[in-house]
């Protein structure tokens, strides 16, 4: 270790006369480092939202412009196209449980094991 | 009840350093005030001139204005980083001064007429001063983070990118060097030990 030496450091005194000659920034220097501090803050930091503008053209900038606008309009569209198009391929809910198919599984469930013993003892 | 963070003075400069990156102004202004002081000594001590080390401590400030959005809180210790950042933009200069001969070096600024009583206290600090110019640039940059700054052995080390043992060795070497100079100095001026 450097410093646990048991003997006094020869350049102590000249450690303390420099470290006495306090170094402070001025008032100019201060300015300059905070002007440079806001401009970089300015340059990363999203500008607050000005509420002066139409409600129309903040919500446009909001959700991306007419692109993402283009995109929405388009999905909705789809959604409705999909919600009144016939669904020539598939069966109503009311049709499925009356038709044959449904009948087939009513039947499975009557093949129960109390039956076997009845028919066993007859 | 008073809270630690009611005290902005108590805010660690990391958190300040988000603030800042957040969009925080009064974070800039604490950074400001808490580090440029540090930052401009280091500065003047390495360089020895308060214009050039003004210039370099703004620039310091700029990069870690720059570097505050990216930021990744727990790498590294914001005054570690900009003690690293003044000591490569003095060497940077040092080393341009040399290359144009060390008869150009400025000696240390008088700025103000001391009084009487401290007149060897000053005349002291300046050949101090004097001394640290002419070490080759790494060893005053270890002397003055050791003895100036009063900063640990492994702080330097992480600074200076380099091991414990290796800034031991180049603050031994730059004491050595200094205290040879200084005893010449010390006759020349008169200045009592």
């Amino acid at each position: 270790m450097t410093d646990a030496s048991e003997k006094p450091d020869p350049l102590e005194t000249e450690f303390a006369s420099l470290k006495a000659q306090a170094v402070l920034p001025g008032d100019d220097l201060m300015a300059r480092v905070m002007a440079d501090a806001e401009a970089e803050q300015a340059a990363f930091v999203a500008p607050p939202v000005d509420t002066r503008r139409p409600f129309r053209i903040r919500f446009m900038a909001l959700i991306g412009g007419w692109p993402s606008m283009a995109g929405l309009v388009t999905a909705g569209l789809a959604g409705v196209w999909i919600g009144m198009a016939q669904p020539a391929l598939l069966v109503s809910g009311t049709e499925a449980l009356f038709s044959g198919d449904a009948s087939m599984a009513l039947d499975d469930l009557d093949t129960g094991f109390g039956l076997s013993v009845l028919e066993g003892a007859l | 009840m008073t809270m630690p963070f009611d005290d902005p003075q108590a805010v660690p400069t990391e958190a300040l350093l988000r603030l800042y990156a957040n969009g925080d102004a009064e974070a800039s202004r604490l950074l400001t005030a808490r580090l440029l002081p540090r930052v401009l000594s280091h500065a003047t001590r390495l360089l020895g001139n308060r214009a050039e080390a003004e210039e370099v401590a703004q620039d310091a400030m700029l990069r870690l204005w720059k570097i505050a959005p990216d930021w990744r809180t727990g790498e590294a210790k914001v005054t570690t980083w900009l003690y690293r950042v003044v000591g490569n933009l003095c060497t940077d200069r040092l080393r341009r001064r040399r290359g144009v001969g060390l008869e150009d070096v400025p000696e240390p600024e008088d700025e103000t007429a001391s009084p009487a009583d401290r007149i060897q206290e000053r005349a002291r600090a300046d050949a101090l001063q004097a001394a640290l110019l002419r070490l080759p640039e790494r060893q005053a940059q270890a002397v003055v983070l050791r003895h100036i700054e009063e900063l640990g052995n492994s702080e330097i080390a992480q600074i200076m990118d380099i091991s414990v043992e290796a800034v031991e060795s180049l603050i031994a070497r730059g004491k050595r060097t200094l205290t040879a100079d200084l005893t010449r100095q010390r006759e020349e001026l008169g200045i009592s030990e």
